[in-house]
């Protein structure tokens, strides 16, 4: 509940993973085009999202510690080459550092000793494996990955349009609400599938390749902008 | 060091002028949090007063106020690269965006805050108060060239600002003639030696 709180410093409020580049582009534009937005990047990004974070957090509890850093640096590559843009890549390893900051100086004693295996990460691996050491399962990380994906979009929206905060607020819980057996289907899922990565064998292949291109361009076309309030 | 302050109080120009002075006495660099773009560094770049590598801009995400008091992580990065780069020996000054009275460092990010206001802005400022006139470590009230401009007491000003600070420090200043920046800088340098020593 800690780290799922947008008050908790992981410099999260400054990031809106695409919102921004979506409102100036006119594809959201109020509160029902956010909703479609947001399903769709659930369904698309937030599945892999998911996958990853499960994965992550199954290496940490299943694996000796070699093969912890080859399958966290293949879970970083799969990430890599399912983002299309550079811009969002570098955001995402961006956020993983600085959520791992805040985590870090919350439960020193706990992800002191693990701080070098998961820095400059991607932000679904080192969620997954930090929250892992923290005694969260996979499937309850997956669920985190999934509200800081929604939350991220519907309070930038908040900002940028003034939407009505209790609307958004209820596109947040229904979403979130709507997703999150599957969320738990695919952690569930993750867990066999990470078997071969805890054995130190790189098969990454399981992991979700839907994606969502306009975002990608979105995220490259964002980066490029100088009147910008958003980090990604 | 902090340095913030409501909007067109003189904040880039405080932090320019404090530039020209330092950079030949400390490694130095400077971090900006602009509200919606990168001007205040592109203002400091265009000017000259720093290497381009040694000013980064932050993104604040709408809430300036956030990004120096209650989520500090995407400034303390920006910190922590800079520090790398000219030592910890250096100086970063790390200008907020223009917000309101309420708006603070964290002490997480900064050593020492400066707060500006200007007396363009209302003499009745100080009186009003907010943590940023009562508790920074230094009160900078700018622009009292054009006190008699705009109906201002500069007097009644800095007589308020001590009534409500205590024993901080106040200074008067014209950041855009030049007028009080050395007695700025000398705080500045006197508080460095303090926290080094």
């Amino acid at each position: 509940m800690v780290l799922s709180d947008g008050r908790f410093p992981s410099g999260a409020h400054a990031y809106s993973s695409g919102m921004e580049q979506s409102i100036a582009w006119h594809d959201v534009t109020g509160l029902a085009s956010l909703e479609e937005f947001v399903a769709g990047r659930v369904a698309t990004t937030g599945a892999m999202a998911a996958q990853v974070a499960a994965a992550a957090s199954t290496l940490m509890t299943a694996a000796t510690a070699p093969q912890q850093t080859i399958g966290l640096d293949a879970l970083d590559s799969a990430v890599d080459a399912r983002m299309a843009s550079a811009a969002s890549r570098a955001a995402s390893r961006q956020q993983g550092h600085s959520w791992l900051r805040g985590a870090r100086a919350v439960w020193p004693a706990e992800l002191a000793s693990a701080s070098p295996l998961l820095m400059d990460r991607h932000a679904w691996v080192t969620l997954g494996a930090a929250t892992a050491i923290l005694g969260i399962d996979p499937q309850d990380a997956a669920c985190l990955a999934l509200h800081d994906l929604v939350s991220t979009l519907v309070w930038s929206a908040v900002r940028l349009l003034g939407l009505d905060p209790f609307e958004a607020a209820g596109i947040l819980a229904g979403t979130l609400a709507g997703v999150e057996t599957e969320t738990r289907a695919l952690a569930a899922e993750a867990v066999p599938a990470t078997e071969a990565l805890c054995l130190g064998r790189v098969e990454t292949e399981w992991i979700s390749w839907l994606a969502a291109p306009l975002s990608d361009l979105g995220a490259e076309a964002h980066a490029a902008r100088a009147e910008r309030l958003f980090a990604s | 060091m902090g340095i913030g302050g409501p909007v067109g109080s003189g904040k880039t120009a405080l932090v320019a002028a404090l530039c020209h002075r330092l950079r030949n006495m400390v490694p130095l660099a400077v971090v900006t949090n602009d509200i919606y773009t990168t001007e205040d560094a592109d203002t400091l770049r265009h000017l000259g007063v720093l290497n381009a590598d040694h000013i980064k801009a932050v993104r604040t995400g709408c809430c300036p106020h956030t990004a120096i008091r209650d989520d500090i992580a995407a400034n303390l990065d920006a910190v922590e690269d800079l520090e790398q780069m000219i030592g910890a020996d250096g100086v970063i000054l790390v200008e907020s965006g223009g917000d309101n009275l309420t708006a603070t460092f964290s002490y997480g990010l900064i050593d020492r805050q400066i707060f500006v206001l200007d007396v363009a802005g209302g003499d009745k400022v100080a009186r009003k108060g907010g943590p940023g006139v009562t508790r920074s470590d230094l009160l900078v009230v700018n622009k009292v060239d054009l006190a008699p401009l705009v109906g201002a007491d500069v007097g009644r000003m800095l007589s308020d600002a001590h009534a409500v600070r205590g024993s901080l420090p106040v200074l008067a200043t014209t950041v855009r003639s030049g007028e009080g920046v050395d007695e700025v800088l000398a705080w500045l340098m006197s508080e460095r030696a303090l926290s080094r020593s």
